[in-house]
């Protein structure tokens, strides 16, 4: 599924909608003219602006720190190719490139889950990507265990939740900024934030907590 | 959902994100205290999950793969995709349409809404064909015109879409029949055949115009020897109670200069200072270079000067016995050949000297061995010249001649620069310099030492 169908079945569901301030728009506006022409100063500015975003939003989602810096080179490769194919962003750069790591992350989950298993309860045990082989060193880490369950229980959330969780503790984004991007109001996302924890703790239960 | 728990959480969560530690935040609700702990526990490992180190290596690794990428595409070249047709209309209604999406939700759909109704408002009540009956300087003229547009746009054939500019070109014409009909004083712009021509009156497609001295002409000589009945003219001016146009300015649509290329690009080409627009169908003879001189075929658009054809300057230069190509077998339409029995003379200041052709007055004027120039003539100098008007419109100098300027002081004044009417030193450091020349014993220069005047030296 492509990142705009990902996107409509979102819409489709009222779950994702990002937005900006008519400020912002305005900047990001003569950052994407200056996309449009490949420009290489424009890109290695945006890389350089919107990278650590793009690079948190995964990092916080995914284990492992390789896995994010793929995912975050991966973002921003769709957005050459879609700005080459005259179907890149038109006015919010920042939230093209949130909506679409969020869409590679949930790709990548996808992946893992859909991957051929003998039984359905060792998928995740399976997974190299979220399980430490027993050669690493941090396999014994209290830390990392409890990261990498947190992170598969964020997974199970709704897509909204996820994704509120994901800009409010990942990319620590103010409510107001989290609001605008998600096209909700401040009040809204504090509830959705809220049962997004409640959820969390419901699923972690007494493993983690 | 309890709201007092939720702001009471979002206000500890704002404490404990500026280091106050969870236990005290808590103790600032106790009646809360059950409910809050644990939430804010599951906030804080959901905290613990952020990382806020920014690996810079693979950032870095990362930008330069991303750069090879856009060279790799920018050397490809951009894909054409389906919407590329029509992205001059895709790209502002979505930028309009993500707009809405940074409202709220509600204000968005409610404002998506009112301009979809305002639109099938404006197509379905009748606007547009009532426009299509208006007339220069009516409210709904604008309406009509950009309807116009945006119909020859969407076409996609060609030929479709060259008979509809040719249809809305007559419908100017009708227009402006009208204007003069219901004696109204209008400023119009047509495209017509010009039929007749008179000193003062000229008639373009039946209409008659009024030429003055304060019409401009332009056209393939800068004066009106190039304009013969049968000549596709555009004309600029103002329509009056007494039936005609007065026009402020008539324009060939297609004429042909000679001139020297300045620049080449994929997209326009410079020649002689002027800039023309390259189509799929401009003619271009093989092999021209910068710094080539050319015969220019142009046709004037609203978008500018666009080249039919761009040939060889294939004439001969210095050797006056050598036969004369005729040009107009490489037109790619028929131009009517001026009197070259007819001699002319030009005066102007002395702008450039090329191998082959000097610049006096803004006009391009070719020397060969015949021509008879007087000594001491350089660059700044006041020149007449007389010429004759070859069979491809070129100019071939006869006789070249200096005019003293202490003789016609008012005549031959040299002319100022732009650049010398802001800085009056350097106008009079042109005329010295001209002065100092004088006193050279050379009789010639090189084009090499026209074209890089040493003022500073002298003085």
């Amino acid at each position: 599924m492509s990142d705009w169908q990902s996107l409509a079945t979102y819409n489709k569901i009222g779950l994702h909608r990002f937005g900006v301030s008519p400020r912002q728009m305005s900047v990001e506006s003569s950052e994407i003219d200056l996309l449009n022409t490949l420009d290489p100063q424009a890109i290695s500015a945006i890389h350089n602006r919107y990278y650590p975003e793009v690079y948190g939003f995964a990092r916080f989602r995914v284990s492992d720190e390789v896995t994010a810096e793929d995912i975050a080179a991966d973002v921003f490769m769709r957005l050459l190719e879609a700005v080459h194919n005259s179907r890149g962003p038109y006015s919010n750069l920042r939230g093209w490139l949130l909506r679409t790591t969020a869409n590679i992350v949930n790709d990548h989950f996808r992946r893992l889950y859909t991957r051929p298993k003998e039984d359905s309860s060792e998928v995740l045990e399976n997974s190299s990507d979220l399980y430490l082989s027993q050669s690493d060193p941090v396999v014994l880490s209290d830390l990392a265990e409890r990261n990498r369950l947190l992170q598969l229980a964020i997974d199970k959330l709704t897509d909204a939740q996820k994704l509120v969780i994901t800009l409010r503790f990942g990319n620590r984004f103010s409510l107001e900024e989290t609001a605008q991007l998600m096209g909700k109001k401040a009040n809204t996302i504090k509830a959705l934030q809220f049962r997004a924890l409640e959820a969390l703790r419901q699923k972690l239960g007494g493993d983690l907590l | 959902m309890n709201q007092r728990l939720i702001d009471a959480f979002e206000r500890c969560m704002e404490l404990m994100e500026a280091g106050v530690p969870l236990e005290d935040c808590i103790k600032k609700y106790p009646d809360l205290e059950p409910e809050l702990r644990e939430i804010l526990e599951t906030a804080e490992e959901v905290m613990n999950l952020r990382e806020e180190r920014v690996p810079i290596e693979p950032m870095n690794r990362n930008r330069i793969k991303l750069l090879s990428q856009a060279k790799f595409l920018v050397s490809n070249g951009r894909q054409n995709t389906s919407i590329s047709g029509v992205n001059w209309l895709v790209k502002p209604i979505r930028r309009i349409v993500d707009g809405f999406s940074s409202m709220s939700p509600l204000a968005g759909r409610l404002v998506l809404v009112v301009a979809i109704t305002g639109l099938l408002i404006l197509f379905s009540s009748g606007l547009v064909i009532t426009s299509a009956k208006s007339l220069p300087g009516d409210s709904l003229y604008p309406v009509k015109r950009v309807v116009e547009d945006i119909s020859v746009r969407l076409v996609p054939n060609r030929e479709v879409r060259s008979e509809y500019e040719i249809n809305y070109s007559q419908q100017r014409v009708v227009e402006v029949k009208r204007l003069i009909e219901l004696k109204r004083i209008q400023q119009i712009s047509f495209e017509g055949i010009l039929e007749s021509m008179s000193s003062t009156s000229w008639i373009v497609s039946d209409i008659p115009i009024s030429i003055t001295s304060d019409t401009t002409i332009v056209g393939e000589h800068g004066g009106t020897q190039s304009f013969l009945p049968g000549s596709e003219v555009e004309v600029e001016g103002i329509t009056n109670a007494q039936g005609w146009v007065a026009a402020t300015e008539i324009h060939l649509r297609e004429y042909k200069f000679i001139g020297m290329v300045d620049k080449i690009t994929a997209k326009y080409w410079q020649v002689s200072g002027i800039q023309l627009l390259i189509t799929s169908r401009t003619q271009i003879d093989v092999g021209i270079r910068e710094g080539d001189d050319v015969t220019v075929l142009v046709r004037s658009e609203d978008s500018g000067l666009h080249a039919l054809a761009i040939l060889h300057d294939v004439r001969p230069i210095t050797t006056p016995n050598m036969p004369q190509p005729n040009l107009s077998t490489l037109m790619p339409s028929e131009v009517p050949a001026p009197n070259t029995e007819e001699d002319h003379q030009v005066s102007g200041i002395l702008e450039q000297i090329s191998s082959n052709y000097w610049v006096v007055g803004g006009q391009i004027i070719y020397v060969i061995g015949d021509t008879h120039i007087s000594d001491g003539i350089n660059i700044g100098d006041s020149l007449s010249v007389n010429y004759k008007v070859e069979a491809n419109g070129s100019y071939t100098a006869i006789e070249i001649e200096k005019i003293d300027n202490d003789e016609h002081p008012d005549e031959y004044q040299p002319q100022a620069t732009p650049e010398s009417v802001d800085e009056g030193d350097s106008h009079e450091a042109a005329i010295v310099t001209t002065k100092v020349d004088d006193e050279t014993e050379e009789s010639t220069c090189t084009p090499e030492q026209q074209e890089t005047p040493e003022l500073t030296d002298d003085h």
